[in-house]
């Protein structure tokens, strides 16, 4: 029972230099990025990284994520029998016995029946990959059964299986007490004939070693370095708005946006390297899921791959030879699926170590747009009419009123108006999302609201053409737009599209705009709530309705049960649900900007989710988004279902007011 | 001017009049890009007749566009519109759902993802209007619709409504343009 503690020494320190150089090769690319301010609010970091890291909160959301996290604590505990067993590999005399005797049994037990719960883990992850693998474990880059993978399982497996086995035979060799280690003094058992076990001893501590130190190098250069990455990552997970991108600073000579690796932050990159693999993103995009290229999980995939493959380079400060965006490869990402995005959140959503795919995807937009007018060619027209009218169709702005002549309605005057109805492009030039506005104007007059209108001064919000990476036009639309706020006095905002209402409310907030932002499902369920809207009947003709979650309002802003309560009082019956609804829900296909582009390639996005809504044959879909409102109706009339109703919650309410 | 295809064999681009080949290989690519005829020597080329040429319609020119949607049902139907175009020397054009369904060619959209027109007159068949079709067409001097749906926003935009059947009043219109120019050519007015 003995080693030549100077070779482990020797091999130990050849390991961990090796270790420390892949570590700090990597953290140099990393901090190759831009800066970026992630040590703010150091309570809730430190809370938010014991609750996703620690807390394992988003990967136990999947059943199969248990498994993750048993592997993860066992993994935990474990550490400090690894950290004994080199301690003792280069210094015999030092181990955990020296620690009181009741404490050094507790350890004990702990590491026993942990390393047999590890190995049982590992049995159920093969598995999995092996019998059970789940289409979404693959991806165009990395497959479900990969080498890797599996060397890692293995990797596992062999330290459960020489600890125990070194375990083992220290009790059948009488060297330690088999009382309190149920699992090792079973394998003493098995082992207890053996003619030789000074060579099991051996042969379990050097299998323990060499396994150990392998893992060690192979960590660092493996999608498992987020193990190391993943707990800093949800560390300095994005505090702010899921929805608003970062501003750019507009100046002679800057370049915006991510056309090459370095552009992204720091954090961004560390995003890249705590990707394991999952493809929980991959399964929840509605790009991907509809058959188009693109796929979140291939994007962080394609940073960390065209930073290391251009890691040379990069530090010499050259230009990379492998490009990030253009090329169909492995560490790049296509126009396509740079196009494809709808902005929805639903990857940021999923990603159990908080990595922010999204809002790459937009820099990179920005960087295609502003620094080589490449964008699919559909959206020439929607710039254009942006930049000149302020509104996706280059109506002119004097048709914004149109809606209001049959109403009452008045312009907002400060002091005398309280709050300012923001209709929106949408509700103030689309015929049907008109009705909605008028649907609401009905209901705020019922409610006895003092509100009013910017009329012809009104303008977009910019929420398209900042989710589409034109950020210079947005940059003048929201300064022009919270010059004008300011100008008027404004201090309470009404909304009907969640657009609008996320644009004004979150990133307007980089231009100083602090003010109360409302959504129209908040406001109605207030005035509900408080008997200040009163309904005299309950609609009726709507048959069963199903309720459908704005991406703007549910993931972004965190609103899913106002739309709900709304339609529950004004028809009596909660709503059914979608299969994907709440945080899970489905896009509709229209944000980011997609609304103004055509889908090229395989199913449309709004046809998939028109599909799900009928499963449970509903007679109305509810919506509270004139982008879902428009999706859905499309979507109906594609399937040949138009019997089915798409209505706003406004419409819904007001039908139940007595006409005035 | 030699060119290959994605299995890395040499052809030689045919062009009309030209070259002596025989054709052993054809390639139409559909969706853009590239366009090669593979050949080795012996027959004449006299001429390239594709889908493009018979497509190569520019409706942003045109002066009269008779347009289709989703109310005309199948691509088969569009054979009305052509009557109706041919008669009074316009085009077809199509709203989205038209081109999205494959009934007609993407280059003959008209709206916001499609192309803006400004005829003379445009004449539109079973489209409801929504707003990303009257953008790309309410310039025109003259606006016909024709839908069933009286409550179709395209009658908000129209210079002349029509609420039916436009299975029954575009061969109509047809009918009553084709006994006019049979008049006028009768009576030489």
């Amino acid at each position: 029972m003995s080693h030549n503690p100077n070779i482990f020494a020797a091999m130990l320190v050849v390991a961990l230099l090796f270790f420390i150089w892949s570590c700090a090769r990597r953290i140099r690319l990393m901090t190759l990025g831009k800066p970026e301010n992630r040590f703010d609010q150091l309570p809730l970091r430190i809370g938010d990284m014991l609750l996703y890291a620690f807390g394992q909160k988003k990967v136990v959301a999947k059943l199969f994520g248990l498994n993750h996290a048993i592997l993860f604590g066992s993994f935990l505990i474990l550490l400090l029998a690894n950290g004994e067993f080199l301690v003792q590999g280069v210094f015999p005399h030092l181990s955990l016995a020296l620690l009181p005797h009741a404490i050094y049994q507790g350890l004990r037990l702990a590491f026993d029946v942990v390393s047999v719960l590890t190995l049982i883990c590992v049995v159920i992850a093969l598995a999995r990959r092996l019998f059970f693998k789940p289409d979404y474990l693959d991806s165009a880059y990395v497959k479900g059964r990969s080498f890797e993978g599996f060397l890692i399982l293995a990797f596992i497996a062999l330290l459960m299986i020489a600890y125990l086995g070194f375990g083992g035979v220290k009790i059948a060799t009488g060297l330690e007490p088999g009382e309190g280690v149920p699992v090792s003094r079973f394998v003493a058992a098995l082992l207890a004939g053996s003619a030789n076990l000074t060579a099991w001893s051996n042969f379990f501590w050097w299998l323990h070693a060499v396994v150990l130190l392998a893992f060690i190098c192979f960590l660092p250069h493996s999608k498992h370095m987020h193990i190391l990455t993943a707990i800093p990552n949800c560390f300095f997970k994005n505090l702010n708005s899921t929805s608003a991108q970062p501003r750019e600073d507009f100046a002679a000579g800057n370049s915006y946006g991510v056309g090459v690796v370095t552009d992204f932050t720091w954090k961004d990159l560390l995003d890249s390297f705590s990707c394991t693999e999952c493809g929980r993103c991959q399964r929840a995009c509605p790009a991907q899921t509809t058959g188009k290229s693109l796929n979140p999980r291939q994007v962080i995939h394609a940073i960390k791959s065209n930073l290391l493959a251009n890691a040379a380079l990069l530090k010499s400060g050259g230009t990379p030879a492998v490009p990030l965006i253009g090329a169909e490869a492995e560490a790049s990402n296509t126009h396509e699926s740079i196009w494809a995005c709808t902005t929805c959140g639903a990857c940021m959503e999923e990603c159990p170590v908080l990595i922010e795919q999204m809002p790459k995807i937009i820099k990179m937009r920005r960087h295609l747009v502003e620094m080589g007018a490449s964008f699919p060619e559909e959206l020439l027209n929607l710039f254009e009419n942006m930049e000149q009218r302020s509104n996706p169709w280059g109506i002119a702005p004097a048709e914004r009123i149109k809606w209001s002549s049959l109403l009452n309605a008045k312009p907002f005057v400060a002091g005398q108006t309280e709050y300012l109805f923001y209709v929106g492009c949408t509700g103030a030039f689309d015929s049907r999302a008109k009705h909605v506005t008028v649907a609401l104007a009905t209901i705020l007059d019922h409610a006895g609201i003092s509100w009013g209108l910017l009329g012809k001064e009104e303008k977009c919000c910019g929420d398209s053409v900042r989710r589409l990476g034109n950020e210079y036009i947005f940059d003048r639309m929201a300064t022009e737009n919270v010059k004008l706020f300011k100008d008027k006095g404004v201090t309470k905002i009404i909304t009907q599209c969640p657009h609008c209402f996320s644009t004004l409310k979150n990133d307007y907030q980089q231009y100083g705009l602090d003010i109360e932002v409302i959504h129209h499902s908040q406001l109605i369920e207030h005035l509900l709530g408080t008997g200040r809207l009163k309904l005299s009947s309950k609609a009726s003709d709507l048959g069963k309705i199903i309720v459908h979650d704005s991406c703007y309002l549910g993931r972004h802003n965190d609103i899913y049960e106002a739309p709900r309560h709304v339609i529950q009082t004004a028809t009596g019956h909660r709503p059914a649900e979608f299969v994907r609804h709440g945080k899970n829900a489905f896009c509709c296909g229209a944000g980011g900007g997609r609304m103004w582009m055509e889908e090229h390639t395989g199913e449309r996005i709004n046809n998939n989710r028109v599909a799900e809504a009928l499963t449970v044959n509903p007679g109305t879909i509810c919506v509270s988004c004139p982008y879902c409102l428009t999706m859905f109706e499309d979507g109906l009339k594609d399937k040949g279902a138009s019997t089915v109703k798409v209505r706003d919650i406004a419409e819904v309410v007001a039908a139940g007011l007595q006409s005035a | 001017m030699a060119a290959s295809d994605n299995k890395g064999n040499k052809g030689i681009l045919l062009e009309s009049g030209t070259n002596e080949l025989e054709l052993i290989e054809l390639y139409i690519d559909e969706v853009g890009g590239y366009r090669g005829y593979y050949g080795v020597n012996v027959a004449k080329v006299l001429e390239i007749i594709s889908d493009k040429q018979k497509d190569a319609v520019d409706i942003a020119g045109a002066d009269i566009i008779v347009s289709g949607g989703r109310g005309m049902l199948g691509k088969e139907n569009f054979a009305l519109l052509r009557e109706l175009a041919d008669e009074t020397g316009g085009v077809v054009g199509a709203s989205r759902s038209a081109v999205d369904a494959g009934w007609m060619p993407q280059e003959r959209q008209v709206g916001q993802t499609g192309k803006t027109v400004r005829p003379k007159i445009y004449i539109a068949c079973g489209i409801s209007g929504a707003i990303q079709h009257l953008v790309g067409m309410q310039d025109a001097d003259v606006i016909i619709a024709i839908n069933r749906d009286k409550e179709a926003p395209i009658f908000e935009v129209a210079t002349y409504g029509i609420v039916g059947d436009l299975f029954q009043v575009v061969p109509a219109i047809t009918q009553r343009l084709r006994a006019l120019k049979q008049l006028q050519n009768k009576t030489g007015i």
